[in-house]
């Protein structure tokens, strides 16, 4: 399976960065205050906003060229976690759109977002 | 040919700018959070956004003469992705769309940036990307090369007599070899070819960019940057006049191939 591609520092993302826990909780509330729970999701699930500056153009080709192998949401990829260095099987890109801004020469911004799924 | 001009700098674009590569996915997530993810087939869109400042009479005149040509929306035109590689594959050379000629390809060599994304070539002949593209823009061709081979180069022509070449030395080592062109006669097509007369080259980051230098390598997959069939995304073109001769804008554009 593909793999994130890291950047030419070795990281997969810069400072600051964005890791969440995410679960699927339903809960019905009764008449008498009293409270239903239970799980949707079988565990929880991680999610990751990467937000980079200062890419080259290299790097922002190879980050491009990633997104339209996988088309958006659609395909699924390894991602290492950058907390942990663990490297979590199945993710895929949170969004269809990848906006790219450069604001100079090797000054590239990119945001996007990634998130653990089922296998 | 309608073509989105460059700049008399053989620019396209300046900086800042904003690329969008988009997709529709519809995703249904299942109660126990497991998807089904469908692709729409028929979607596939990129958009530039392009601000330009301080642009002279002629730079915008070029821009206004498009527009009107197209009547905003409603025609197409050709756009050369400002900083992109037109090249497509530009490191596989064992795909089609490169014409080889008396050359075989090896794969998997190792590469200057510490990877094994270069390619062998052994044999007399040449290894050749042509692009339908107009030949009077601006063109900057670079490729990495080593060979121990004399008589190898980086020919970049128009189809017919304008060349330029950069011979490669034959020392051994990695060294990325770069032309650029300055036109005068449009036979709309581009050629990037790399030539040998024997021994083996190895090729990494072919890269064909419509500016006058080469920038940094960005690989390519199986879409270059050439679009053929742009449309401006407003029926609407301000130019904001900011003194005489000096002209400013944001002009956007996007390219949905299944809508073409």
């Amino acid at each position: 399976m593909a793999r994130f591609p890291k950047l030419k520092s070795g990281a997969v993302a810069q400072y600051p960065a964005e890791r969440q826990q995410v679960y699927a909780t339903e809960v019905h509330r009764f008449l008498d205050c009293k409270e239903q729970r239970y799980r949707d999701f079988a565990a929880g699930r991680k999610r990751w906003v990467i937000a980079l500056e200062l890419l080259d153009e290299t790097e922002m080709a190879r980050l491009a060229r990633f997104f339209e192998d996988q088309q958006g949401r659609l395909g699924t990829f390894e991602f290492e976690d950058p907390w942990t260095g663990t490297v979590v099987p199945v993710c895929r890109f949170g969004a269809d759109q990848l906006p790219i801004r450069e604001a100079g020469e090797a000054r590239g911004v990119v945001k996007l977002t990634v998130e653990e799924v089922q296998a | 040919m309608l073509v989105f001009p460059q700049l008399s700098s053989g620019a396209a674009a300046q900086f800042p700018l904003r690329r969008e590569t988009g997709y529709r996915t519809l995703v249904n997530v299942l109660p126990d959070g497991s998807e089904i993810r469908v692709a729409d087939l028929d979607y596939f869109e990129r958009q530039w956004e392009l601000p330009l400042e301080l642009l002279t009479d002629a730079e915008w005149q070029a821009i206004e003469d498009l527009f009107a040509a197209t009547e905003g929306r409603l025609q197409s035109f050709l756009f050369l992705e400002p900083g992109e590689n037109l090249l497509a594959w530009s490191g596989k050379f064992t795909e089609d769309l490169w014409v080889k000629s008396g050359i075989t390809v090896t794969e998997g060599i190792d590469d200057p940036e510490g990877g094994t994304g270069a390619s062998r070539i052994s044999g007399g002949g040449s290894v050749a990307q042509t692009l339908s593209i107009p030949a009077v823009h601006r063109y900057a061709g670079s490729i990495w090369a080593r060979t121990s081979a004399a008589g190898a180069n980086l020919r970049v022509t128009d189809g017919g007599g304008q060349v330029q070449t950069a011979e490669f030395d034959a020392s051994g080592a990695w060294r990325r070899y770069a032309v650029s062109t300055a036109w005068t006669v449009d036979t709309g097509t581009v050629v990037f070819a790399v030539t040998t007369s024997g021994g083996t080259v190895d090729l990494y980051g072919a890269q064909l960019e419509a500016q006058p230098f080469a920038s940094r390598y960005k690989e390519t997959h199986a879409r270059g940057g050439v679009h053929p069939a742009a449309r401006f995304m407003s029926d609407t073109l301000a130019d904001r006049a900011t003194g005489p001769g000096e002209h400013s804008g944001t002009i956007r554009i996007a390219w949905t191939p299944s809508q073409t």
